[in-house]
């Protein structure tokens, strides 16, 4: 769908600037007076193993200008479409403080770009000139928006590209399906080594909030099942589901021993698992799967393992010092055939990990996509503390704050309605 | 500028960064010269001497930085065999352009000279065993210092410390490791039922270096012999096939299914809580009362395929 408007654009000759990131609004007065355009910074994505700048499909209409800084002149207004904030740890974290740790990148950041991908950008440079916000706390009201992927061994956990794809120098290794049947044969341990939730739970979800239930709502419906008006469509099971907090995610992001001032971040989880576990499930640890991208480790102990990704991962700050205990302690359970600390071995077999070689896989929380960002009126006007269109300037997409959707069709919509009522003011 | 003169008037000092100093192995070890005006340094080099005041390396000396920091090369030296603490010197040595033979710059630092740690795994060990009877499992050993373990006696000590069994390492690793040697254990549990708690160790040798004497716990739990059997038979509920490595465990007993989709599991009569699991099926339980011979048929779903968060949308 983006393609054929990208396409169509192009041909009706709309000019395209790329490689460029919106640094500023450019208003008449710092908190009045008309949006007149914006500065932008020129900040290519380069391909870390080719030293190449990464270039568009189509090329018409493109203005390749590499100068540090541009100011752009606004005829009749500006747009914001530069997506949603969950790649921004300051900007996600006034309204969810636990995600706060900048290990955990937007989804599809290889695809985004990890400095700049969904970074919030609008919602700052909006709240400069005096814009305001909306459903930042929708954010909270999707259990999909947050979860732990169940793609381990990769940063990018929430898409599976592969070597050929442009972005995949990006992220080096695909990675691989570990959900929670899977978890079975592993442990999930946090920063300093230690396990923090029931392995096997700490991968399923709860579908979303919906009324009535939707087409994969745990109360087994389809769409068509759906009687309109009828309350009845929403089961007893489904909404007790949607108010089921996702406890996996919390005990993901809450400190630990190796939270240290003045950030108390949590850092990074890991997939501990040895190669008794990797011939059990099936898991095939090769490369394009998984890399030596300091998100999968081997290693001949697990003294070795844990110091492989202390020396070796980018957000791993501190030693675990618990993982050979917590091993220990785990084949200890496995032995008695019970899990005192977690409840594991009630619906699944546990086994022990001890058999050489062992393994860690990144396990990655990702924040799939934003709801919150600046306020706009039903004409995708960006609206000011004082309730006011912000003249010149609209925003949609992800930039914009409330609303139920996300995505494409978001941004069709908004950009429909925004292109049409901006296309309308007085050049 | 005369470097010595600066220092005589700088505040200067010593830091060194030691790596973990194995007995008889080699330590990195690195070192910055802090001084206060930054002095010039250049030409001169750090050097180490030992205890008997042996010089055994020498460290040039980077720049020195505006912060007054003037990096030393990192260099790899000879430890003592013997563990224990060791008090060395490292001092700036003399000018080489104004002749001093000697600096006054010199601080002294010690090195913890430690044993090998020694890493063991025991694993393929049964859940249990019936009494007396055998049981094999492996047991695993690397030196952390990078000592080979290939062809090391392994020894197997009961739990008054006794040496039950020795076994002597492959001579090559295990696959998949860089350095891990193995040995095979085959030894009869003991005649009771009970918990056991066995030890792994790596017998010493003449001529060794330090190791630590690390043990590896080898849990044996004996129960008594079996008096009755569950069969299980599992097949795939898409295909109605039999469904081969689906797991059985009964607590402390397991099993696993062969090409027929059957698992047999000997064991005591009593109450259980069956759990069976195979990779790619959601896993299932059962509370199973058993007081003879059984048969259960278990149907394994296959799991749903990965959740898309955009399939909501």
């Amino acid at each position: 769908m983006a393609r054929c408007l990208e396409f169509s654009a192009r041909e009706k000759g709309a000019q395209v600037m790329l490689n460029r990131h919106m640094d500023d609004l450019i208003r008449e007065e710092p908190f009045s007076g008309r949006v007149l355009g914006i500065r932008a910074s020129y900040t290519p994505r380069i391909a870390n193993m080719t030293g190449q700048r990464l270039e568009s499909y189509w090329s018409n209409g493109n203005v390749d200008d590499s100068r540090p800084v541009v100011t752009i002149r606004a005829r009749k207004a500006v747009i914001l479409g530069a997506g949603g904030h969950p790649g921004n740890p300051e900007v996600r974290s006034m309204f969810y403080p636990a995600f706060r740790d900048p290990v955990w990148g937007t989804s599809g950041q290889a695809l985004l770009g990890r400095e700049r991908g969904a970074d919030g950008s609008a919602i700052t440079a909006g709240l400069r000139v005096g814009a305001n916000l909306a459903g930042m706390q929708q954010n909270l009201s999707y259990a999909t928006t947050f979860h732990v992927s169940t793609r381990v061994g990769t940063p990018d956990a929430y898409t599976d590209m592969y070597p050929g794809h442009p972005t995949f120098p990006f992220r080096q290794s695909t990675g691989f399906n570990m959900n929670a049947n899977t978890m079975e044969h592993a442990i999930a341990v946090n920063q300093v080594g230690k396990r923090f939730y029931n392995d096997m739970d700490l991968m399923r979800r709860h579908s979303s909030a919906q009324f009535p239930g939707g087409s994969i709502g745990p109360n087994g419906m389809t769409g068509t099942d759906i009687v309109q008006g009828d309350w009845r469509n929403c089961s007893r099971d489904f909404i007790r589901g949607m108010y089921q907090a996702h406890a996996g995610l919390h005990a993901a992001l809450a400190i630990n021993e190796g939270s240290q001032a003045p950030d108390f971040h949590p850092g990074p989880l890991w997939a501990i698992f040895d190669s008794a576990a990797a011939e059990r499930a099936g898991l095939d640890l090769r490369y394009p799967f998984v890399a030596e991208n300091g998100y999968f480790f081997q290693a001949d102990t697990i003294e070795e393992l844990a110091d492989k990704i202390h020396a070796q991962h980018e957000f791993q700050r501190v030693p675990l010092t618990y993982l050979r205990e917590t091993v220990d302690r785990w084949n200890g359970f496995v032995d008695a055939g019970a899990d005192p600390d977690f409840g594991r071995g009630e619906d699944a077999p546990m086994h022990r990990i001890d058999t050489a070689p062992f393994y860690a896989a990144a396990i990655v929380v990702v924040w799939h996509d934003s709801y919150g960002g600046l306020r706009i009126n039903g004409k995708a006007q960006v609206v000011d503390m004082q309730g006011q269109p912000i003249p010149g300037l609209y925003a949609g997409g992800e930039s914009s704050g409330g609303g139920n959707q996300h995505g494409i069709g978001r941004a069709t919509v908004h950009g429909y309605i925004a292109g049409t009522n901006a296309a309308a003011e007085m050049a | 500028m005369d470097a010595d003169q600066d220092l005589m008037v700088a505040a200067a000092r010593i830091e060194m960064v030691l790596g973990k100093a194995y007995a008889g192995r080699e330590m990195t070890i690195s070192a910055r010269i802090v001084s206060d005006p930054p002095a010039d340094l250049g030409g001169r080099r750090l050097e180490i001497r030992d205890t008997a005041g042996t010089v055994v390396a020498e460290l040039p000396i980077g720049p020195t930085g505006d912060d007054g920091v003037a990096d030393c090369a990192q260099i790899d030296v000879p430890v003592p065999e013997r563990i224990g603490r060791a008090t060395w010197q490292a001092r700036l040595s003399a000018d080489p352009e104004d002749g001093h033979p000697t600096s006054d710059l010199a601080t002294a630092f010690d090195v913890e000279v430690i044993a090998h740690p020694v890493y063991l795994s025991v694993w393929d060990l049964p859940s249990c065993a019936a009494e007396g009877d055998p049981i094999g499992f492996k047991v695993g050993v690397k030196c952390g210092a990078g000592c080979s373990c290939a062809e090391r006696t392994l020894a197997v000590l009961d739990e008054a410390g006794r040496q039950i069994a020795t076994a002597v390492t492959d001579a090559r690793p295990w696959p998949g490791t860089e350095a891990m040697h193995v040995a095979s254990f085959e030894i009869a549990v003991p005649d009771h039922a009970g918990d056991y708690r066995w030890r792994a160790t790596m017998v010493g040798r003449d001529g060794d270096l330090p190791h630590e004497d690390a043990r590896a716990d080898i849990p044996v739990r004996v129960v008594p012999p079996p008096d009755i059997t569950l069969t299980v038979e599992a097949v795939a509920e898409d295909t109605g096939e039999p469904l081969e490595g689906v797991r059985v465990v009964m607590h402390p007993y397991r099993a696993i299914t062969d090409p027929g989709g059957i698992a047999r599991v000997h064991a005591a009569r009593g109450s259980y809580q069956v759990l069976i699991s195979r990779s790619k099926y959601d896993p299932m339980s059962k509370q199973l009362q058993l007081d003879a011979d059984c048969h259960e048929r278990v149907v394994l779903v296959r799991e749903a395929p990965e959740f898309n968060p955009d399939d909501n949308y």
